[in-house]
């Protein structure tokens, strides 16, 4: 871990390569780090890609909201959803919706290590907390 | 509301069938605006939490990938109510502590902010019980009902609140009171080798605080002020934690004492935490106005167990592999134990921090930060304990820096000069083993000299109350020891001692009341003293 460290500028300029003029990372430009690092064969080569994909990771994560519902989502729903979430970032996200059971009703949206919940679950087990401790 | 309900009650018996239906007809409407209510109390706004995923897991210690928004020392929750705090905010992870069992989590699980800094309950409902590290109850006697809650760490009051140590807190031992005297609100280090009565000086202290504290409370005194305990038991031996609990039940001193315990099973975290949970319990004491004694039993293990948690969390270390941060460590925690002014309460929190050395070097790394943090120290030798010098304080290396400023008159006229006798005892006697024949004032020192050691030995768990301290003290002075055999000293003593409790009773009830040695209690004192040279052979 700390060894890894030692490549940061290195790393952030191939994530940069590897994201479009939006931001995005693509697959196409991936591949075209990867084949460049193959060419010219750096010393600690294995470091550098393993910092890479922690990069490219921590980045796609932040791209990335996942959304939860606990009933069957309509789309109309989705895309006022949409537009709020846009309103509070500036870089384009990548909105991946699905259905969650366990949370019975309301939902869950993470938006990289933010958690916004309002669900029968979440208060089913903040209330059993509450009773136990 | 509710007394609306109440008050509709009678005349659902009512003879009137319009009054017994309109009071129904209330009843459902009060019952439907009190479960709307709740509904409405129910639709809150969704939560918002920050989470990360645990990425290495080793040693309590959990490295966490996110948290961005993480306060340092936040409390963080992990799956299966196992809680950690975070310690280290780093560029790309977060490395927090681990309180509890540790064994359900793994890598990858998630973990989550709770916005709150851990604390720990406070209050009166924890004297008598036996707590963990966070506060739960460890001795089975059940839940804990205490509705107040103090953080853990917590900035020590300033300078403006607090005020200069001028009550006495006795220990009930001689040689301590007499030439190392404590002030509430004084922190003052018990350090010796392992095994020379450390924590037996403390838990006397304790036993005598029970014993004033009953005294006081049986006298009916408005102006008296009890003390209460807290003994933290940092990385010991769980049977040694036990013998403390017996000792102290033994002796009904339970009553006043809250013990917290991190044995040395417990993981290094709980034991990094109890000293400072301990002392946010002393603190509550304080800050209402009370007064309070917390020992810390030791802070060589403390800082072991944080060298500990600091070497697994990567942080760079120094001396003796202790990181650069240890001073502060036992600093903050030592600077909360203060003495506040009228204006904040006058409450007090004496501590008695213990450190444990290495074949009796002070100059160890631990050992001389402490001494700096202190107000003195109490310094117990291996040679005097092995001697039977017991307690083995030496007379050369322990100081009391405010302490004097607080001793009660009448014990400050008998003894003033009682350290000063001992020391020059101490250095006479090394090198008059050289000398055939001595002067007369030399060895009418080392006559003294002999005596008080004699008089100062004290067994364990055995508090002396400080009125008749006073008399035997004052007995020495006025040299009735004089014509009485070296080895029949110590007898002579207890004898002294049991005759001022019972017959003596009177002189020692003036000198606890008005707490100076006037000359009708001196006379009292002397005819006391008179009737028991008699009896004693
Ligand atoms: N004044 C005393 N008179 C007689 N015995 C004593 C006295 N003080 C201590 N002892 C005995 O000495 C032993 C060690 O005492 P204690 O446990 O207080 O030492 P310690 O310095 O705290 O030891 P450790 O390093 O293990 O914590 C105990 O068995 C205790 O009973
Ligand atoms: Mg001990």
């Amino acid at each position: 871990m700390v060894m890894l460290f030692r490549y940061n500028n290195l790393v952030r300029e191939l994530v940069n390569k590897s994201s479009n003029e939006h931001g995005i990372i693509e697959m196409s430009l991936v591949n075209e780090v990867l084949s460049g690092l193959r060419e010219c064969k750096p010393t600690g080569h294995r470091d550098i890609l393993k910092a890479y994909l922690f990069e490219i990771r921590k980045t796609l994560r932040k791209q990335l909201v996942e959304v939860e519902f606990g009933c069957q989502p309509n789309e109309s729903l989705i895309s006022s959803l949409k537009s709020k979430l846009d309103t509070i970032t500036s870089h384009s996200l990548d909105l991946q919706v699905s259905k969650n059971d366990q949370l019975i009703a309301g939902y869950r949206v993470r938006l990289v290590d933010d958690v916004f919940e309002d669900s029968i679950q979440s208060r089913l087990s903040k209330l059993s907390q509450s009773l136990t401790s | 509301m509710f007394l609306k309900t109440q008050s509709n009650q009678d005349y659902p018996n009512s003879p009137n069938p319009l009054l017994r239906k309109l009071s129904y007809l209330s009843i459902m409407s009060s019952i439907t605006e009190l479960i709307r209510k709740e509904i409405e109390s129910l639709s809150t706004d969704s939560t918002r939490t920050n989470v990360g995923t645990i990425t290495t897991l080793a040693d309590g210690v959990a490295r966490v990938d996110g948290l961005s928004k993480v306060m340092y020392n936040e409390m963080i929750e992990f799956p299966n109510n196992v809680l950690g705090i975070a310690l280290n905010l780093e560029e790309n992870s977060v490395g927090c502590i681990l309180l509890g069992d540790v064994s359900s989590l793994k890598e990858g699980d998630e973990a989550r902010t709770t916005g709150r800094l851990l604390s720990v309950p406070v209050g009166k409902e924890l004297l008598g019980r036996v707590v963990d590290a966070v506060g739960r109850p460890m001795d089975g006697k059940g839940a804990i009902k205490s509705d107040e809650t103090l953080p853990v760490e917590r900035i020590a009051p300033g300078i403006i609140p607090r005020k200069s140590v001028d009550q006495p807190l006795q220990t009930g031992i001689m040689a301590v009171d007499s030439m190392v005297p404590i002030g509430r609100g004084q922190r003052e280090l018990i350090i010796g080798d392992r095994s020379t009565g450390k924590t037996t000086i403390a838990i006397d202290t304790i036993i005598n605080q029970a014993k004033i504290n009953k005294q006081g409370e049986k006298s009916g005194d408005p102006n008296f002020r009890p003390v209460y305990c807290i003994y933290v038991a940092v990385g010991q031996k769980n049977a040694n934690v036990a013998r403390t609990i017996k000792t102290l039940e033994e002796s009904g001193a339970m009553e006043y004492v809250t013990i917290v315990s991190a044995p040395a099973a417990d993981n290094p975290a709980n034991q990094y935490l109890a000293p400072y949970s301990g002392c946010a319990m002393g603190e509550w004491y304080m800050e209402n106005g009370m007064d309070a004694l917390i020992v810390y039993d030791d802070l060589s293990k403390h800082a072991v167990a944080y060298r500990q948690i600091s070497l697994i969390l990567k942080r760079p270390s120094g001396r003796e592999a202790y990181p650069g941060d240890v001073f502060y460590l036992h600093s903050r925690l030592l600077e909360r134990s203060a003495r506040l002014n009228e204006d904040s309460g006058n409450g007090s929190l004496t501590a008695l921090p213990i450190i444990e050395t290495q074949m009796g070097d002070v100059s160890g790394y631990i050992p001389t930060n402490v001494i700096s943090i202190t107000d003195g120290q109490i310094f117990l030798e291996t040679d005097l304990f092995n001697k039977g010098i017991r307690p083995a304080v030496s007379v050369g290396l322990s100081v009391s820096r405010v302490g004097s400023a607080a001793q009660i008159k009448a014990y400050k006229k008998v003894a003033g000069k009682v350290k000063l006798e001992l020391a020059q005892f101490r250095e006479l006697a090394a090198f008059s083993q050289f000398e055939s024949d001595l002067d007369a004032t030399t060895k009418a020192s080392l006559d003294r000299g002999a005596r008080i050691v004699e008089l100062f030995k004290q067994t364990a768990s055995n508090p002396i109350s400080v009125e008749v301290q006073t008399a035997i003290m004052w007995a020495m002075q006025n040299n009735f020891f004089d014509s009485i055999a070296v080895s029949d000293v110590n007898r002579a003593t207890q004898s002294l001692r049991d005759y001022m409790e019972t017959q003596g009773k009177e002189a020692c009830e003036l000198i606890y009341s008005t707490g100076k040695l006037e000359e009708e209690t001196e006379q009292k004192l002397r005819s006391a003293v008179e009737d028991w040279k008699r009896t004693f052979s």
